[in-house]
C-alpha cells in the first residue's frame, strides 16, 4: 500500500496543476494527463505502474460497457455503421501496408493501424459535447461513429489478445487454436453477462432496497466477479470487464446515482491510466519520432479525408461531413489499451508502443485545435473549390425551383423558432 | 504534524475557496483537485514519517471550510465506497477464524459495557443539556456501536506492532456485534421509546426543550438558474417563503451568496443534495434543467401536493414529462416561437400594435439592465409580463 502512494500522489497532484493551468483554454482532460505522465516518468517505477493501468483498463472499459445499451444498438448504429466500417478498413488497410513498408512485422503492423484507425470517444465526446447535446447532425455522427467503433474496438480487443494468455498454444501448436479458444469463452462470457442483465439485475436492484451504496457496490462486485471470470478462462481482462459493464442496465429508477458514482470512478481510473501510460514513455529516438509521425500524418490528414468522402457518398453535405471529421482525428483509448496489453504479452516492442503513445498524446491535442477551429478550416477548404462538385448540385436545385423574389421573407434557421415564424408567414 | 496541520488551516483561509473557484466550471478538474489536495497531505506525511491517516484527516479538514464541499463529498463518496470494502475485507482476511473468536467471552462482555455504557453516558450528557427525553434517547441508542475507526487504529497498531492479530480480531468482533445489533436498535428506536416511555419521562421537566434545527419545509426548489428561472424568484419569495437553489455554476453559489435565496452548489443528480434541499417536503418546484434524468426525479420524488414545473428540449420530451406526472411543462424555445409569431400576426394586422409592444418590452429589458438583473424589483418584472397577455 505505502509504496502506491508516492506514484499516486504525483499522478494526481501532477494532473490536478496542469488541468489548473488550462481550464480557461478547454482542452481535453486525456492528453494532458498524457503529458504529466511524460513529465513524472521517473517518479513512478515500472512495474507497479503496469499493475496501476491495467486496473484503470478494467474500470475505463466497465464504464463503457455500462453506457452500452444493445437495445438501442441499432437505431444508434444506423447512421453510421457503414461510415466507421469503411473508415476502418480504408485507413487500417493504408497504415498497415505503410508500417508493413517501414519494416514492422505483421502483428505490430495490425496494432500500428488499429491505432491509426479508431477514434477516442472521450476526447471525442467531450469535445463535440454542445454539438451532441444540441442534437446538431455532425454530433449525432460523432457519437454514434465513436459508439460503433467502440465495440469494433472491443472486438478487436477479443481478437488481438486472444493470444495473449496462452502464448505456448500460439508458438508451439497452430495460432488458430491459440485464437479459437479464448474467443469462444469470450462469446461465453458475453453470454453470461447478457443472461444477467436479462433475469438477474432487476432482481440484484431490488434487493439492494435504495441505498445508493449497495447498488454501486453490486456493480463493482459484478466487475470482480467477471475480471476474475476472465483471468480464470484466460481471457483478456478488458473482455470481462466490458461483459460486466453489459451485465448492468441503466433503465432502472435510482441509476441516477448509479450513474454519477461511476463518473467519479471513471474520472479517477482516467486520471491514473492515462498518466501511467505517459510515464511509460522514455525519451524518444529518432526512429519512434519518424514512426509516430506517420501515424501521425495518417491520423490528422488520411482519416478526416477518407471520413470527408465515405460521408459525402452517404448523401450528407460537405460541412456536415468535414466538421464530423474534425472530432475523428485522433487515436482512441481503446487502442492504448490494446498497445498496453501487447506490450504485457510481448506481441510489440517497447519501440512500438511509445510510437502509438507519443502520436496519441500529439493527436488527442491537435484535433482539440483542429476542432476549435472546424468551421474556419472547412470554409478555407471550399473556397479552395475541392467540395464545388458536391455541392453544386443543391444550390442548382435551389435556384431552379423558386421564381425570382420579391417582397419576402427570410427565415434564417428552421428549428422550433423558425418553423413557427414560418407557418405566420406562410398564412 | 502541527506545521501541516497550520498549512492546512491558512490554505483553507486563502488558498482552497480560490483553487476551487478556478476549478468549479470543470467537473474534472474539481474532482481531481479535491483528490490531489488528499494526495498532498498524505504524501507530506508519509515523507515526513507521520501517521498518512491523520494527514488525510487534515486534507479534509481543510476542504471542508469550503463552500463546494457538499458537492465534493458526493462526487468523492463512490471512491471511498470502494475503497472501504477493500480496507475491511482486508482486515477481514489478514484474521483468522480462531483469532477472531480468541477473547470471544471478553468481547461480548465489553460490547455488553461499551452499549450499555455509551448510552447512559450519552443519555446523561444530552439531557444534562436541557434537551426533551425523547430527544436524549433518541440521541443515544443511535450511539451505541464501535467506531470503524477502532478499526483503523486496531489496524495501524497490528503494523506498528504494538498489537498481536488477536487483539484485532477481538476488535473485529467487538464491531460485528455492536454494529449489528444498533442497527435494529436504530430501526426499531421510535417504538422502542414508546415501550419505555414511563423510565424517561422521570427525567421530564417544564424547562426542557429541543432547539429546533432549520429544517425546509413546504418551500422552494429550483433546479438550476438561468434567464427562464431567474424572474420567477422573487414570486416565490412572496408567496412561497423559503426557495432553495441548486446549481452547478460556482458564479451563482458567489452571486446570491448575501441574498435572501438560499444556494446549494452542486449536481442534482447526488442524493444527499436533494435531502439537503428538501424535495421531498417543497411545496414548489421549478426546474430549468432540460436534462431528462433530472426532471424525471424531480417529478418522482417531489411530494404530491406539490406543484412540479419542468423544463423539456422537445415536444416529445415534453409530452413524456406530462405523462410521468409534471403539472407543467415549458420548451422555452416554442414559447418564444409562439410569441414572435404573435407579434408578427399583430404587424401585419396593425403595425401600431406592434411597435407598442415592442417599446414596452424594450422598457422592461432596459429597467432588468440598470438593477443588474430581475431580482431587485422586487417581482414587478413578473407580473408585468402576466398582465400583458
Amino acid at each position: 500500500m505505502s509504496e502506491l502512494i508516492a506514484p499516486l500522489a504525483f499522478v494526481f497532484i501532477g494532473s490536478a496543476i496542469l488541468l489548473l493551468l488550462v481550464s480557461r483554454i478547454g482542452l481535453p482532460a486525456v492528453p494532458l494527463y498524457i503529458v504529466v505522465g511524460l513529465a513524472i516518468g521517473e517518479f513512478i517505477p515500472p512495474g507497479l505502474t503496469l499493475e496501476l493501468a491495467q486496473l484503470g483498463i478494467a474500470f475505463l472499459v466497465f464504464v463503457f460497457g455500462v453506457n452500452v445499451e444493445p437495445e438501442r444498438f441499432f437505431s444508434v448504429a444506423r447512421d453510421s455503421e457503414y461510415v466507421a466500417a469503411a473508415q476502418l478498413f480504408i485507413v487500417g488497410g493504408a497504415t498497415f501496408a505503410v508500417g508493413f513498408l517501414l519494416g514492422l512485422e505483421p502483428v505490430s503492423a495490425a496494432f500500428f493501424a488499429t491505432a491509426a484507425s479508431l477514434s477516442s470517444s472521450l476526447v471525442g465526446r467531450k469535445l463535440a459535447k454542445t454539438d451532441i447535446r444540441e442534437n446538431l447532425i455532425h454530433g449525432r455522427l460523432t457519437e454514434s461513429i465513436h459508439f460503433v467503433q467502440d465495440l469494433f474496438a472491443i472486438g478487436i480487443i477479443l481478437v488481438l489478445s486472444s493470444a495473449v494468455f496462452i502464448p505456448e498454444a500460439a508458438t508451439t501448436g497452430t495460432v488458430l487454436d491459440g485464437v479459437a479458444l479464448p474467443l469462444g469463452y469470450g462469446v461465453m462470457i458475453l453470454g453470461v453477462a447478457l443472461a444477467i442483465r436479462v433475469y438477474l439485475f432487476d432482481f440484484l436492484v431490488s434487493l439492494s432496497g435504495d441505498s445508493d451504496e449497495l447498488i454501486m457496490l453490486t456493480s463493482i462486485a459484478l466487475l470482480i466477479s467477471f475480471l476474475a471470470l476472465s483471468e480464470f478462462v484466460g481471457v483478456s481482462i478488458a473482455v470481462g470487464a466490458f461483459a460486466a459493464g453489459l451485465a448492468i442496465t441503466r433503465d432502472f429508477d435510482a441509476n441516477l446515482s448509479l450513474q454519477s458514482a461511476l463518473e467519479s470512478i471513471e474520472t479517477f481510473f482516467t486520471a491514473i491510466f492515462f498518466v501511467t501510460l505517459g510515464s511509460l514513455v522514455a525519451i524518444p529516438n529518432v526512429d519512434v519520432v519518424a514512426l509516430a509521425i506517420a501515424l501521425g500524418v495518417s491520423i490528422v490528414i488520411l482519416k478526416p479525408v477518407v471520413t470527408i468522402v465515405v460521408l459525402i457518398r452517404e448523401g450528407y453535405d460537405a460541412r456536415t461531413a468535414c466538421l464530423t471529421s474534425f472530432s475523428l482525428d485522433q487515436v482512441s483509448e481503446f487502442s492504448l489499451i490494446l498497445a498496453i496489453s501487447g506490450l504485457l504479452a510481448g506481441q510489440i516492442t517497447q519501440q512500438l508502443f511509445e510510437v502509438i503513445i507519443l502520436a496519441s498524446a500529439v493527436t488527442m491535442i491537435t484535433s482539440t485545435i483542429t476542432y476549435q477551429y472546424d468551421d474556419r478550416i472547412y470554409r478555407a477548404f471550399a473556397r479552395t473549390g475541392v467540395f464545388d462538385r458536391v455541392n453544386a448540385p443543391n444550390i442548382e436545385h435551389g435556384i431552379e425551383t423558386a421564381k425570382p423574389l420579391e417582397d419576402h421573407v427570410i427565415v434564417i434557421g428552421y428549428g422550433k423558432l423558425g418553423s413557427g415564424v414560418t407557418a405566420v408567414c406562410l398564412s | 504534524m502541527g506545521a501541516i496541520g497550520v498549512f492546512s488551516y491558512i490554505a483553507a483561509r486563502y488558498l482552497l475557496p480560490w483553487l476551487f473557484r478556478q476549478a468549479a466550471g470543470d467537473r474534472e478538474t474539481f474532482f481531481i483537485l479535491g483528490i490531489a489536495w488528499a494526495f498532498l497531505f498524505i504524501f507530506a506525511s508519509e515523507e515526513l514519517n507521520l501517521s498518512i491517516e491523520v494527514g488525510a484527516f487534515l486534507a479534509g479538514l481543510s476542504l471542508a471550510q469550503v463552500q463546494y464541499t457538499s458537492e465534493l463529498t458526493e462526487r468523492v463518496r463512490p471512491i471511498t465506497d470502494l475503497f472501504m470494502v477493500v480496507f475491511f475485507s482486508s482486515i477481514g482476511l489478514r484474521i483468522a477464524a480462531d483469532e477472531l473468536l480468541l477473547y470471544w467471552q471478553e468481547a461480548v462482555i465489553a460490547s455488553a459495557v461499551l452499549m450499555i455504557g455509551n448510552f447512559a453516558i450519552m443519555f446523561f450528557l444530552i439531557n444534562y443539556e436541557d434537551f426533551t427525553p425523547e430527544t436524549s434517547f433518541l440521541g443515544s441508542i443511535n450511539m451505541v456501536q464501535v467506531s470503524e475507526f477502532s478499526l483503523v487504529v486496531g489496524a495501524l497498531a497490528v503494523s506498528q506492532g504494538f498489537v498481536g492479530e488477536p487483539i484485532l480480531g477481538y476488535l473485529s468482533l467487538m464491531a460485528i456485534l455492536t454494529m449489528s445489533l444498533s442497527t435494529y436498535l436504530i430501526k426499531y428506536n421510535h417504538q422502542i421509546y414508546d415501550r419505555t416511555k414511563p423510565i424517561w419521562d422521570r427525567f421530564d421537566s417544564p424547562d426542557k426543550k429541543d432547539v429546533e434545527l432549520k429544517m425546509y419545509d413546504n418551500h422552494a426548489v429550483v433546479i438550476g438558474l438561468d434567464e427562464v428561472t431567474k424572474p420567477v424568484l422573487p414570486a416565490l419569495k412572496d408567496r412561497v417563503g423559503d426557495v432553495v437553489i441548486v446549481d452547478r455554476n460556482p458564479q451563482t453559489a458567489d452571486e446570491f451568496a448575501d441574498s435572501e435565496y438560499d444556494v446549494i452548489y452542486g449536481d442534482f443528480k447526488h442524493s444527499e443534495l436533494r435531502k439537503e434541499a428538501g424535495l421531498k417536503r417543497a411545496a414548489v418546484v421549478l426546474s430549468s434543467s432540460v436534462q431528462s434524468e433530472i426532471n424525471q426525479i424531480a417529478i418522482r420524488e417531489a411530494n404530491d401536493d406539490a406543484i412540479v414545473i419542468v423544463e423539456a428540449g422537445t415536444v416529445d420530451q415534453a409530452l413524456d414529462r406530462y405523462e410521468e406526472g409534471a403539472h407543467y411543462v415549458t420548451i422555452p424555445t416554442v414559447l418564444t416561437g409562439l410569441k414572435i409569431r404573435a407579434y408578427l400576426e399583430e404587424y401585419f394586422t396593425g403595425r401600431e400594435g406592434f411597435f407598442e409592444t415592442v417599446r414596452e418590452d424594450v422598457k422592461r429589458l432596459q429597467a432588468a439592465n440598470e438593477s443588474g438583473s430581475y431580482l431587485t424589483d422586487g417581482g414587478k418584472a413578473t407580473e408585468e409580463v402576466n398582465t400583458d397577455e
